[in-house]
């Protein structure tokens, strides 16, 4: 019978640590030196050591049958200036509530970390995970452009929520902006549109607008559609109506997807059919794209977690994304209502 | 507390020991099939289910077959040895990245084939439950070869490519949408300005488009003049001999001086055609398994993907998730650009020697 390296196999090879010594370090205790540390994980990395799933297991349901006193903690990291702000914000509050409800379905406890200028720095964040032991790290709800968030990430967990802006950890969970541009394309042509353009507004790192491009460029190079997008950078002057008739006028649009729900108001107003790129907290009449931000923050926790029990540890080797699924609404902004009676009449779908 | 329904339960409401129970469930010929049916639907009604790696922990306690020590996964492929699929370097590299994951998670790890002269759905189940293994990963299946038929409910499933497959489970793969942004953002790097992606159409119907939707994207990048039109080859071409004469003629209409192309073997595919590679027309292989000096372009993370797919697996066996979601996730690993004779740094006619 094969048997696997245990904690005190570890221990053993660590230089005759106790077992528990070589547990604590592994778990990042702060009562461990940084040195034992690494002599410890070096160990854990050569013999091959990994929890055992069965014990896993074991311990799981013991911790179903009677209340836990000391829970792991996972930190969910956010450039907010506040808790509060973030909660006003609807998508990042959904993310963070199911992140906080998925860690509890798995006898961990998510806790809120602000990082930015005026919050804490990285070097005072890597100080605290480290005094209380904390070894998980979710980086969720950043959406500074300019942060810059150096852990030393080879001694946690980590994982990342969208914030395609920054370099690590290279494993992310993010929405399907792609799939989401394909969808908006697809409604709009369902909807009998001929010359859809695309309007993007909202500030984003450069690879979410290249996800949104490339899904809008697929979907209208398979319809024959020629291509029409509109990317409003931090440069650009705001978008007014007057140069917003122009770019349709100048596409001979009859069909806009947008990010942005000013702007969205102003198609309307305008009677041009529109679908809306992040449509999950507007009226129900606006059609668009919904997207599953608790799918986020609970697929994030997942993988941290089982990151953790496999006792996989720092910022991963080739980038990967996992693509949360989005869905389509139908809804009354796809067919805006004739204006006045002397309006033209709709016939420039030619 | 816990208030998942035990086994005691579904005991209680059948009027049998909770022993029956637990051998009804593990399909013991002892138990009459009318009997074991009768239990499955009270379990099945109430919600009871076998916890798969608590049963295996048991099994561990009373010690009786070393076979059974730990958990287990399945990997399947639907092609067989004899049809060549361990003599395909991408299959190898899948499974080798999903057995060294799932044995990194406590997992045992099966290789099955699903094809001919090895099983068919029936015996596969029959296969599964007697290993107990409640979840596989669904291999890079070929289109056109042996699909499968189980009763998805009982399984946790991940899927490795063929995103556009039944069934919609949650899926991994190489990423073909950035490995195209990489290959023209390096080819541009270069100096090549008309770069040219020639891929299979089915290549295309099974990753949904993804290597299109990279080319239009950097398309939009350069001068309109310098945009080629893709080249598709038909589902039906397998082999070069049949693709020679498409790229031919695609060549001359467009001249590109760079080619990106899926197949391994484009710089000879090439020379057939009868272009000087790379003096003529550089190329870039978008499917290289280990960096090659000889042959420019990508290689893909092909271990990653297999260890992606394995943790997913584990990650829906121990929450229990089995059967097809409503909407599915996708992961998309990346990979890495690699320089190579085949397309040489090009001197731009402008530039001035020192």
């Amino acid at each position: 019978m094969k048997s696997r390296p245990t904690l005190r196999d570890v221990g053993r090879k660590a230089g005759n640590l106790h077992p528990s010594t070589a547990s604590r370090a592994l778990h990042n205790d702060p009562a461990i030196s940084p040195e034992t540390r690494a002599l410890v994980l070096r160990a854990a990395a050569e013999i091959g050591y990994h929890p055992d799933p069965l014990l896993d297991a074991f311990n799981q349901h013991r911790k179903e049958v009677r209340p836990q006193k000391l829970e792991p903690v996972i930190a969910f990291v956010s450039d907010f200036e506040s808790r509060e702000a973030l909660l006003h914000s609807p998508h990042d509050a959904t993310t963070w509530e199911a992140a906080r409800e998925a860690a509890e379905r798995l006898h961990c406890k998510a806790e809120l970390f602000l990082v930015g200028p005026s919050q804490l720095r990285s070097e005072r964040l890597s100080q605290i995970l480290h005094t209380r032991g904390i070894g998980i790290v979710i980086v969720g709800a950043c959406h500074d452009l300019q942060l810059d968030l150096s852990l030393q990430w080879d001694l946690f967990c980590c994982v990342r929520i969208g914030a395609q802006h920054l370099s690590e950890p290279r494993r992310a969970v993010a929405t399907d902006l792609r799939g989401a541009a394909r969808l908006a394309t697809r409604g709009l042509l369902a909807a009998g549109c001929r010359r859809i353009g695309l309007l993007a507004a909202s500030p984003r790192s450069n690879h979410e607008r290249d996800f949104v491009h490339a899904g809008y460029l697929l979907e209208s190079a398979s319809a024959g559609m020629p291509p029409s997008a509109w990317f409003a950078t931090p440069e650009s002057p705001t978008i007014d109506d007057a140069s917003l008739s122009r770019w349709i006028a100048s596409g001979q649009l009859d069909g806009v997807i947008c990010d942005d729900p000013a702007l969205i108001e102003a198609l309307r107003q305008s009677r041009i059919p529109c679908a809306a790129l992040d449509a999950t907290s507007l009226p129900s009449d606006v059609a668009g794209v919904i997207h599953d931000h608790r799918h986020i923050g609970s697929q994030a926790v997942e993988q941290v977690v089982s990151l953790a029990r496999a006792n996989q540890r720092g910022a991963g080797n080739a980038p990967v994304i996992t693509l949360i699924p989005v869905s389509w609404r139908d809804g009354a902004s796809l067919h805006p209502l004739p204006t006045a009676p002397t309006a033209k009449p709709r016939h420039r779908k030619s | 507390m816990n208030d998942r329904p035990t086994i005691k339960d579904v005991a209680r409401l059948a009027g049998v020991h909770f022993t029956t129970v637990s051998m009804a469930m593990r399909g013991h010929p002892s138990i009459p099939a009318s009997t074991r049916e009768r239990i499955l639907a009270i379990a099945n009604r109430i919600g009871y289910r076998r916890n798969e790696v608590f049963s295996a922990l048991t099994r561990r306690r009373s010690n009786f077959s070393a076979d059974y020590l730990s958990p287990r996964i399945a990997y399947l492929a639907n092609q067989s040895p004899e049809e060549g699929y361990l003599k395909v370097a991408h299959n190898l590299l899948f499974v080798e990245g999903a057995r060294r994951q799932a044995e990194a998670l406590g997992y045992a790890f099966d290789l099955v084939f699903v094809a001919p002269g090895h099983h068919d759905s029936v015996s596969l189940e029959r296969y599964l439950k007697s290993r107990s293994i409640r979840g596989f990963i669904i291999g890079s299946f070929i289109p056109g070869g042996p699909g499968l038929d189980v009763d998805w409910n009982d399984y946790a499933v991940a899927k490795i490519n063929s995103h556009h497959m039944a069934p919609g489970v949650p899926f991994v793969s190489n990423d073909q949408y950035g490995e195209v942004r990489c290959a023209f953002s390096n080819l541009l790097r270069l100096g090549y300005q008309r770069i040219g992606l020639a891929v299979g159409q089915l290549d295309e119907q099974v990753t949904d488009g993804m290597h299109l939707s990279g080319l239009l994207l950097e398309q939009a990048g350069v001068a309109p003049r310098n945009r080629i039109p893709p080249l598709l080859f038909p589902s039906q071409a397998s082999t070069s001999r049949e693709v020679v004469p498409l790229l031919r003629s695609w060549m001359l209409q467009y001249k590109p001086d760079a080619v990106l192309c899926n197949w391994a073997t484009i710089a000879e595919m090439i020379r057939e055609a009868g272009f000087d590679c790379p003096r003529q027309v550089a190329c870039a292989s978008l499917c290289l398994s280990k960096p090659n000096p000889d042959v420019a372009g990508i290689v893909a993370s092909l271990e990653p993907v297999g260890e992606q797919a394995a943790s997913l697996l584990v990650s829906a066996l121990r929450a229990e998730q089995r059967g097809i979601p409503e909407l599915a996730t996708s992961t998309y690993v990346q990979g890495a650009w690699s320089d190579g004779l085949t397309a040489p740094p090009r001197r731009r006619r402008t530039a001035s020697r020192p």
